[in-house]
This record gives structure tokens, C-alpha cells and sequence, in this order.
């Protein structure tokens, strides 16, 4: 590593083009979109439209800002799970997080608490649904230490058995639902960016996970270390079984957060991460940040197509993602393929 | 042994026939009955509940689905599941000659099982405002109600006309009719709701989507400035009601929200068709048209009283 001392400018080199990249596509999904109103309304010395403005402020500004920062959340817990586990097809959602949090969601959902008037019918859902994560989180850390030790295996097998387990439970919850309930269940799992998230919350959970990433990304070398196994790193002077529990609580939290604001998006936390180690190298430090404008930048996307494909409909955005961003990733693995020999 | 259709519809109408002569059984797929009494019906179509108390033929039903809750009494009945998968041995055990059912891919299954049972089952599709006549025909024959069918019709019929009688020449209003709001989902054209606005002088700003119940994106909706929303997501019994801004605060450069022209419903107040269609459109009307119509009431924006409501 200390061969390559232009890591840190290739960090700001990558950090400034995926930001601007960023920018570009926020800027796109703000004027872009099933109607008319175009960035224009924005623009000094045009004519005044103050439907355009509140359409691209109010409307469609919000909704991007929450996607990047899912998007963001969502690829940096891929990033860390998959180092955490060196396992390529780790997500977000493999440790049991999302089971947690869909339990959560579909209780608070059963319970009346989804929808409606009042702060239990704005945050009703997303309370429960990350109070599932956390249980999930915690009980999944339990049964995974074994004499102090974090066993990476046996979280990874916790996990998907918890999952299994959580679709059990969301199936029980269905069968007791209200035709209407069952409705929302199911839209809830499906995933989708939300149009009633406000400026100030957006901006809390933006917070959040910036500060998530900025954490994860003071580990970034430790994570390096730890592709040559948990006794490499160790060798190199790594706290392995700190850095693991930092890594599945931070990810954790992240992926909560993020499941219970949006539901179940998939392909984000799975694609973006493979995606930019394809162009950008399994070098931790410039994944992580790039792993947060990336992802962002990736859902922001996908939910301009969702919402502008086929005006007025609007197509669910984990539809999008995985319909678009599936072939995109299989082609660029083949690129790679044919140029660099397998990955 | 599923009993021939052919015979079935050639039976249907005597058999109508033969009780409204007073006489007995019109029993068709089954030959249990011998104590001269109408056919025990399970019905689980929440709509045709309505229809078959509407028609007099209320103590014949001996069943229900799990969401018919109208009228009160139904409820009392025994259950025997959702409409899309009534169980098979439930609907046996209540010795059952008639099952009413919506029309739905989900139920061909247990329909088809019932059927070789020996069980008939009617199955009727409500979705539209020919469904709902075309449905209370059905029913009417098949349960020996013709004339009351057909005097129900006219009166639905009439309640109907009365409403786009009176919205001529009134101005014609946007609304947005919310089914669902996370994800948005709107009726569009097809629907009986789009219908209802057409009927009560509104136009629907989902008229172009493709499908009756649409998932639509927001802001498409909103750029086209509705003048009325209609938000009929929220089922539970403590949800907001009446005339509120609610979640839809937020958009204040759309007149519905700037002119509080926002109203929470109830949905079995507007969103399930049926025999209460013309009461549906009226309130529909007040909701367009207060200045037509009288503004709505504080009573018109819960779940539906038990029963028929008043009639035209």
C-alpha cells in the first residue's frame, strides 16, 4: 500500500468526480420528471412559475436528497459486509437486519400505526421497523460470539436463518391483516423512495450516515488488512474482533435506517459496491467514499426512471434497480473479463 | 360432478320462477333440500352481501367471507375465509347450494373444487357500473327476486341521473381520488370511482393512466393542480376524517390544498361499488360541488352506517 502514496490524491480525484456526479444526477432528477416544469423555473430573470418552483423544490428535490442518501447507505453497508464477511454476495441485507426491520415495519403496519394523521402516523413505521433492526442486530451479535469472538460464519448463518425466520413471521402477519393492511405490507417490502419524508428528517438521516461512512472509513485500511483473512490481519496488528463488531453495528445501523425509511430497495447495497471495485480497485479507502456518492448517485437514477418512464405511472424503484442495473453490471464484468483476465 | 351449465342456465330462471309462485325449492346443482325452503347461500363478495339483503333474500345466507361486514347481521354468520380462497370444507359444512363470489383468478381454484362438489357458484364481477347492474340481474334471478332486482336497478338508475341532472352547467372540477398514498395509488379510467367524478361533474386528473387502480408518480399529479382531493387510503377506525389538509399540507401551491379542499374518506364510502352507487355519486357530488350539492357533513366522511342508506 505505502508503494501507492498517490492514494490520497486519487481519493480526491474519484471523491470529486463522483461528486459532481452526484450533483449532476440530483440536478436531473430535479428537473426532469413526469411534466413539464424543467430547471428553467429556477433560473433568474425567467418568467415566474411558482407551480414549477414548488414542483422541483418541494416535490422532486426532497425525494432526491432521500434517495442519495439511501443509495449512499445502502452501498457502504455492502462495502463493509462484504469485506467483513469476504463474501461477494454479501449485501446489506444478509446479516438479518432487514428481517429485523421488516418485522418491525409490517407490526407497525398490523397495529394501525403505518399511516394516518398524528407522529405515530409519520413515524410509527420507521420507529418499529428500526427498533426490529436493533433486535435483530442484537440478538444476531449474541448467538454469533462465541467466547468473546465475533465468528464471522456463524453471524453470516444467523443471519439468513433469521431472515427465513422474519418471512415466516411477515407471512403469519399477512394472514391476520385487513385486505388494506395486506396492501401496505406488501408495498412496504417492496421498497420505494417515500414522498412524505421532510426536508429536516432527510437531513437527520443525511447526517447519520455521513457519519457512519466517515467512521467505517477511519477503519479503511483494517479492512484492506482484512482480505488476507482475520489471522492475516491480525499478523498486520489489526483488532480484528473491534473492527468486526464496529463494522456490523455501523453497516447495521445503516441498512436499519435505511430499510426503515424505504422498505426493502434491493440490488443498491449488492451492485454498487462490485460495480466500483470493478473501476476503482478493492483499495478501502477510495471504495468507501466513492461506495456513498456512488450509491447515491445510483438510486437518485433509478428513481428518475421510476417516476419518468412511463408518466403518470410511477414503477417501483426496486424494479428499476435490478432491471437496469443487473444487465449494466453483467456487462462490465464481462468487459473487465476480456481485458484483465477474471476477477 | 360438476352440474352441467347448460342446465344450470336453463334452470336458473324457472327455478326464480317457482319461488316467486311461492312454491318450493330452487335448488338446481343439489337435491338435499326437501323442506321447501330458499337455497342456503354463503356469500363472500362484500358488494353482493349488500345486493342479496337489498333484495329480500337475506335469511337465506348461511355463510360469509371474512370482509363482508355489511349488513350488521351478516356478521353474526359463520365465516369461511377471504373472498379469493373461501374454504372448501366450511362452505360444505354449512350445507351450502349457492356460493356468490367475485370474479378473480385467485378463487378458480376453490371455485372449481366447490363446483364439482356440488356446490354452484355465481361469480360476479362488481369492478364496474355495468358489473354492479349486470351483478344485481344475476342475483335477482337467481335467487327468485327478478321484479325487486329490476325495481332496485331503476331506482340505482334514477339516484344517478338525478346527481349529473343537477351538476349541468356547473363548473367542471379536477380531483384527485387517492386509493393508496405510500405508494400513490389513484382510481383512473375503468374505475367506478372515474365514473363518479365523470357522473358529479369533476374530471379525474388520473384520466390518462392505463389501468383502473394505478400506482402514479406524485408530482404527475400534482402539476395538474387538482381543485379537490379525495383521500380514501387509511381504513382504520381512528384515521383522519373529514375536511383536513392532513399529509397533503405540504403541496400548498395546489388549490385543492390552498382552498382546503382536501376531505379524508372512509373508503367503503366511495371505493366499493355496489348497491349504494348513487349514494356514493351524491356524496361525490357534495364533495365536488358544496355548491351544488350542500356541503358535506361530518357523517358523510366515516364508515358507511349499517344497512342500505337512504334510498334515492
Amino acid at each position: 500500500m505505502s508503494r501507492r502514496p498517490p492514494t490520497a490524491a486519487r481519493l480526491v480525484a474519484v471523491c470529486a468526480a463522483l461528486g459532481v456526479f452526484l450533483l449532476l444526477a440530483i440536478a436531473a432528477a430535479v428537473s426532469l420528471g413526469a411534466g413539464p416544469a424543467g430547471l428553467r423555473a429556477l433560473l433568474p430573470g425567467s418568467a415566474p412559475d411558482p407551480v414549477a418552483r414548488a414542483i422541483l423544490l418541494e416535490v422532486r428535490l426532497p425525494r432526491a436528497l432521500l434517495a442519495a442518501v439511501l443509495g449512499g447507505s445502502l452501498a457502504v453497508a455492502g462495502v463493509v459486509f462484504q469485506a467483513l464477511l469476504r463474501n461477494p454476495l454479501a449485501d446489506p441485507y444478509v446479516l438479518g437486519v432487514s428481517g429485523g426491520a421488516s418485522i418491525g415495519g409490517a407490526l407497525a403496519l398490523v397495529l394501525g400505526l403505518g399511516a394516518g394523521a398524528g407522529l405515530p402516523g409519520t413515524l410509527g413505521l420507521p420507529a418499529f421497523a428500526f427498533l426490529g433492526a436493533l433486535g435483530a442486530l442484537v440478538l444476531i451479535e449474541r448467538i454469533a460470539t462465541v467466547d468473546g469472538r465475533l465468528t464471522v460464519y456463524t453471524a453470516l448463518l444467523t443471519g439468513a436463518i433469521f431472515n427465513a425466520f422474519s418471512a415466516a413471521l411477515i407471512y403469519l402477519l399477512q394472514s391476520l391483516a385487513s385486505l388494506e393492511q395486506l396492501h401496505a405490507i406488501v408495498f412496504y417490502l417492496m421498497g420505494r423512495v417515500p414522498n412524505d419524508v421532510g426536508m429536516r428528517a432527510i437531513a437527520g438521516l443525511g447526517a447519520f450516515a455521513l457519519a457512519a461512512t466517515v467512521l467505517l472509513f477511519s477503519t479503511a485500511r483494517e479492512f484492506n488488512a482484512l482480505s488476507l483473512g482475520e489471522d492475516g490481519a491480525a499478523q498486520l496488528g489489526v483488532d480484528v474482533e473491534r473492527l468486526k463488531r464496529r463494522t456490523f453495528v455501523l453497516g447495521s445501523l445503516l441498512t436499519g435506517l435505511a430499510v426503515a425509511v424505504a422498505g426493502l430497495v434491493g440490488f443498491v447495497g449488492l451492485v454498487v459496491p462490485h460495480l466500483l471495485r470493478l473501476l476503482l480497485g478493492p483499495d478501502h479507502r477510495v471504495l468507501l467514499p466513492a461506495a456513498f456518492l456512488g450509491g447515491g448517485s445510483f438510486l437518485v437514477l433509478a428513481d428518475l426512471l421510476a417516476r419518468t418512464v412511463a408518466p403518470p405511472m410511477e414503477i417501483p424503484i426496486g424494479a428499476v434497480t435490478a432491471l437496469v442495473g443487473g444487465p449494466f453490471f453483467l456487462v462490465l464484468l464481462r468487459r473487465r473479463h476480456a481485458t484483465h483476465g477474471p476477477v | 360432478m360438476t352440474p352441467p351449465r347448460a342446465f344450470l342456465a336453463a334452470a336458473a330462471p324457472l327455478a326464480a320462477a317457482l319461488v316467486v309462485a311461492g312454491c318450493s325449492s330452487p335448488r338446481t346443482a343439489s337435491t338435499r333440500d326437501d323442506a321447501g325452503r330458499g337455497p342456503r347461500v354463503v356469500v363472500v363478495a362484500p358488494a353482493a352481501a349488500e345486493m342479496i339483503d337489498a333484495l329480500g333474500a337475506g335469511d337465506s345466507v348461511v355463510g360469509v367471507g371474512d370482509f363482508v361486514d355489511r349488513p350488521a347481521r351478516f356478521r353474526e354468520l359463520p365465516k369461511v375465509g377471504a373472498y379469493d380462497a373461501p374454504n372448501v370444507e366450511r362452505v360444505l359444512g354449512l350445507d351450502a347450494d349457492l356460493l356468490v363470489t367475485t370474479r378473480s383468478e385467485a378463487a378458480r381454484d376453490s371455485d372449481t373444487r366447490l363446483r364439482a362438489l356440488g356446490v354452484e357458484v355465481l361469480a360476479l364481477d362488481t369492478s364496474t357500473f355495468e358489473g354492479v347492474f349486470d351483478a344485481l340481474a344475476a342475483l335477482g334471478d337467481r335467487l327468485g327476486r327478478r321484479s325487486r332486482a329490476a325495481e332496485l336497478a331503476r331506482e340505482m338508475h334514477a339516484g344517478l341521473d338525478d346527481v349529473s341532472a343537477r351538476v349541468v352547467g356547473a363548473p367542471r372540477r379536477r380531483v384527485l381520488f387517492v386509493v393508496g398514498r405510500d405508494p400513490l395509488y389513484v382510481a383512473g379510467p375503468g374505475s367506478p370511482i372515474d365514473a363518479m367524478i365523470s357522473l358529479a361533474g369533476g374530471v379525474n386528473v388520473a384520466r390518462d393512466a392505463v389501468a383502473p387502480y394505478q400506482m402514479v408518480s406524485l408530482e404527475a399529479m400534482l402539476q395538474r393542480l387538482p381543485q379537490v382531493i379525495v383521500d380514501t387510503s387509511d381504513n382504520r377506525p381512528d384515521a383522519l376524517r373529514g375536511r383536513a389538509r392532513g399529509p397533503w399540507g405540504r403541496w400548498a401551491f395546489v388549490p385543492a390544498v390552498r382552498d382546503a379542499r382536501v376531505y379524508f374518506v372512509a373508503p367503503d364510502r366511495l371505493v366499493i361499488p355496489g348497491i349504494r352507487l348513487p349514494e356514493m355519486t351524491r356524496l361525490m357530488g357534495r364533495l365536488i360541488h358544496p355548491e351544488v350539492f350542500g356541503e358535506p357533513s361530518p357523517g358523510d366522511f366515516g364508515p358507511a352506517a349499517d344497512g342500505r342508506e337512504g334510498g334515492p
